[in-house]
């Protein structure tokens, strides 16, 4: 016990100091898609991208397949409706220039008449409500149609002007709509292509800032300028953006590092910090309005967690100082609330002090429980949190809890955390919008029985119902922090750090922008 | 002989309706549903069913199965990739080639400088060198293929801009990862060849050619090299069919589109029938190949074809008394 206690603090504090010099992005990091003004040239050059995994298709509503790859590289092929600003905070035109609410569930969009789509044709309200058919009726179990009822219609008003039927006039979906997912296709294009499934082979489709070249499976996409783009001001820089597909960390930095890549997408914060100080690249950190949290097993298969005064032992002998300085790499402080600060529902429900590591009390509550000899737990995760795991561990062993770890891959994590036969599990939660969010846990009991149907009930419900249904920011906030308080007190989860990434680029590239979630923005980059 | 080549081709089907009927078993013990994998997480219980009904998962294991053989069959279809809605086959084929170029090219590799230090390590033999070669031969096989991927990205991508680190757009794209694949064998190859070159030089055909007076050289280069070789070209032939498949790390590694590299994904993704094909495709290739191998090392050692057709020759009946 007293070895797992001294290796978790001594990993947390090597981990801390290792990566103190490493910073967030310098550019911000967080900016909105193409949107760096100091970006006004073009070139002949090319960029090479490399992912950690290549997509199944190239155009993921198409198929109602939503990959962080896909999505990424289809935000250069199309554009939306409206387009997110993340330094301002704001939604912006982007291929509707004015957007207004008729009813509850019905939005009206006037589009821009400057648009040439990939096969020179203008862009007319036919293609939006052809491509978010596509979107409803593709997407059904995902998150692209989870805006849409089954019969969501879209109607074309005049030749620009089209109004879209929603599940609700709630104000996260105009937000999602910017998502890369929500891209605009026009019907001849998708049938010049040979129909949906072909499209996700061969995307010549969309009006965005680069066309679609190739696809070489297994090795790479190339895509190049639309020297055609509506858009000037956000034309790419880059003549060519070649993406890349190699799975080993070490080696996509190490290809940053010999010049055959200029960007390492998506590299483990840990890993990427110890070239912080390396001249030959630059690394790039970014957050993605995530948290981390730790749930405990409230379901029908629950065991010692179904106990509150266990689930509060537990929230007592947590380090959150230590887990954080691991989770996060040392670059974030301990999350106080459920939402990451700047986040429409943040409130600080922690105080620091609250969250301070009490052994004595933790041993106390187990004892209250009928736990005084100590228990087991089981916890589930994936690999790239076992750090995170290692220290909750060592404090959890100072409480008399022996904590077992299970860290199956993403499929087996998948399954198994339907199963609930686990106690305890990590799960980082991207908020800024309905989903993936709080529905995931409480709506949808099968899919994480962590909750569980203790707490599916209509009154947590309707309570996350009211904050995100809410109009008014002021009122959205307050009311989340009611549920919030909900959480705290009945201890249903416990808050741990900001979810944190990172990238290694090559030290001349500038313009790193995240989009939704993380994504980058392959078009924004330049010299 | 034409009695033994038919009777090894007949042999692959039991050996392929084996190891298929193994991945299929494990790929019902293996946790994880394919069915929520291709849905996602917010899919309900209904949706996973329906979707689990489209692709036949709820059938018994040997109705899955007996299909799955029957298509191969009769079509020659190994099904569609869960994740592309391809054919897996289709998938399959171009990256088998790509995996060929690369086992060929590190079997090559490994096999000359194995050979190379096994000679000099049995005509040195006890000495220093024989010791320093075993050193060698044996780092490169102990240290993990992944280790010595990275160090060799380091030195001739990042340090001397030479090769590629990853991927491969050109030629220069294979030499890393057959590199490394091959010094992992060298040892292997080293070994055979030294004890193959000592018992050979202990024989007395060799101790005559010495009495005769040839030379030292013309001994071990012209008799004993050429008959200590036969157990070596055996080995490169079965490492060629093992290896096809085997270089899933290095592939991953180097993003090398590999066949290896393709299995892994599919497990990972529980893209079953993309992980079946590639298992059985890699498996009808090794065994194709270690046919190819024994069918020719039959032709070339006249001593094989004779205990072949020795073996094969029907037993004399007993005379009644």
């Amino acid at each position: 016990m007293k070895m797992k206690k001294v290796l978790g603090l001594a990993l947390a504090s090597v981990m801390t100091i290792s990566m103190a010099a490493a910073a967030f992005a310098e550019e911000g990091g967080l900016a909105g898609a193409n949107c760096d003004p100091a970006n006004t040239e073009k070139t002949e050059e090319s960029i090479t991208i490399a992912f950690g995994s290549e997509p199944s298709t190239l155009y993921g509503p198409a198929t109602g397949n939503t990959e962080n790859e896909s999505q990424m590289i289809a935000s250069v092929l199309t554009d939306n409706l409206v387009a997110y600003n993340a330094q301002t905070g704001e939604i912006e035109p982007q291929l509707a220039t004015a957007w207004e609410w008729v009813d509850d569930t019905h939005c009206r969009f006037t589009l821009r008449d400057d648009v040439t789509m990939t096969d020179g044709s203008p862009l007319v309200a036919d293609d939006v409500v052809y491509s978010a058919k596509i979107w409803r009726d593709q997407n059904a179990t995902n998150e692209t149609g989870s805006i849409f009822t089954d019969t969501a219609d879209a109607v074309a008003d005049d030749e620009h002007t089209v109004t879209l039927e929603f599940t609700s006039n709630a104000p996260d979906i105009i937000r999602m709509l910017t998502w890369s997912q929500y891209g605009i296709v026009s019907e001849e294009e998708v049938e010049a292509a040979g129909g949906l499934e072909e499209v996700g082979k061969k995307p010549l489709v969309g009006s965005g800032p680069y066309k679609f070249v190739s696809w070489t499976n297994g090795q790479n996409v190339i895509v190049e300028r639309n020297e055609e783009y509506w858009n000037p001001d956000y034309a790419g820089y880059f003549k060519q953006i070649v993406f890349t597909f190699t799975a080993d960390p070490a080696a996509r930095i190490m290809a940053v590092q010999s010049g055959d890549a200029d960007v390492a997408y998506a590299v483990p914060t840990a890993q990427a910090s110890t070239f912080a100080a390396n001249d030959a690249v630059k690394v790039v950190n970014y957050t993605f309005d995530q948290v981390n949290h730790l749930w405990f097993n409230m379901g029908e298969n629950a065991g010692a967690t179904a106990d509150q005064k266990v689930r509060e032992a537990i929230d007592k002998a947590l380090d959150y100082d230590a887990i954080t300085a691991v989770g996060s790499a040392g670059l974030c402080t301990p999350a106080l609330g459920y939402f990451v600060p700047g986040n429409t529902y943040y409130n600080e429900v922690y105080t620091a002090e609250e969250r301070a590591v009490d052994i004595d009390g933790a041993k106390a509550l187990l004892a209250e429980a009928g736990y005084a000899d100590g228990l087991t737990l089981r916890a589930l995760g994936l690999s790239d949190i076992e750090p995170v795991y290692v220290v909750m561990q060592a404090n959890l062993a100072q409480a008399g809890i022996t904590l077992e770890l299970d860290m199956p891959d993403t499929a087996q994590f998948v399954q198994q955390s339907a199963g609930g036969d686990y106690d305890l599990i990590v799960v980082g939660e991207y908020a800024a919008a309905r989903f993936p969010s709080l529905f995931i846990f409480f709506q949808n009991a099968y899919t994480f029985c962590i909750g569980g149907p203790k707490w599916t009930t209509d009154e947590i419900n309707a309570q996350i119902h009211d904050f995100i249904f809410e109009e008014d920011a002021e009122t959205a906030k307050e009311l989340g922090k009611a549920f919030e308080e909900t959480m705290k007190e009945s201890t249903i989860q416990t808050n741990l750090f900001p979810a944190v990434n990172s990238a290694v680029i090559n030290p001349e590239l500038k313009g790193f922008n995240t989009l939704e979630r993380g994504f980058m923005d392959p078009s924004g980059f330049y010299k | 002989m034409l009695k033994y080549i038919i009777k090894r081709i007949l042999l692959l089907i039991p050996i392929l309706l084996g190891v298929s009927a193994i991945i299929f078993i494990l790929k019902t013990v293996t946790p994880g549903d394919p069915a929520r994998q291709i849905l996602g997480n917010s899919a309900t219980e209904e949706q996973v069913q329906e979707k689990r009904e489209e692709l036949g998962l709820n059938d018994p294991v040997i109705v899955q199965y007996v299909r799955y053989i029957k298509n191969i069959v009769t079509k020659g279809d190994f099904g569609d990739s869960y994740r592309t809605g391809e054919p897996v086959l289709s998938e399959i084929l171009p990256r088998l080639r790509t995996s060929g170029i690369i086992t060929i090219g590190a079997v090559a590799i490994g096999a000359i400088i194995g050979i190379i230090l096994g000679i000099i390590s049995a005509l040195k033999k006890y000495t220093w060198v024989d010791s320093l070669v075993l050193v060698i031969s044996m780092f490169f096989q102990s240290v993990p293929e992944f280790v010595v991927a990275l160090v060799l990205i380091m030195i001739f991508a990042v340090n001397l801009h030479l090769l590629p680190a990853t991927g491969i757009t050109s030629a220069k794209g294979f030499i890393l990862p057959m590199l490394c694949i091959g010094l992992s064998s060298v040892a292997s190859y080293t070994r055979i060849t030294r004890s193959s070159m000592l018992e050979v030089l202990g024989e007395d055909y060799i101790r005559t050619a010495r009495a005769k007076g040839q030379t030292e050289n013309n001994i071990t280069y012209h008799h004993a090299l050429r008959n200590a070789m036969i157990p070596v070209a055996q080995s490169i032939g079965t490492s060629l069919g093992n290896s096809i498949g085997g270089g899933m790390v290095i592939e991953t590694v180097f993003g090398v589109p590999g066949v290896g590299k393709y299995i892994v994904d599919s497990i990972t993704q529980r893209n079953y029938p993309s992980v079946l094909g590639g298992a059985l495709i890699i498996a009808i290739v090794l065994t194709l190949i270690n046919l190819i191998v024994d069918i020719s090392f039959v032709l070339i050692d006249p001593r094989l074809k004779t205990t072949i057709i020795a073996s094969g020759a029907k037993k004399p009946k007993a005379k009644a008394a």
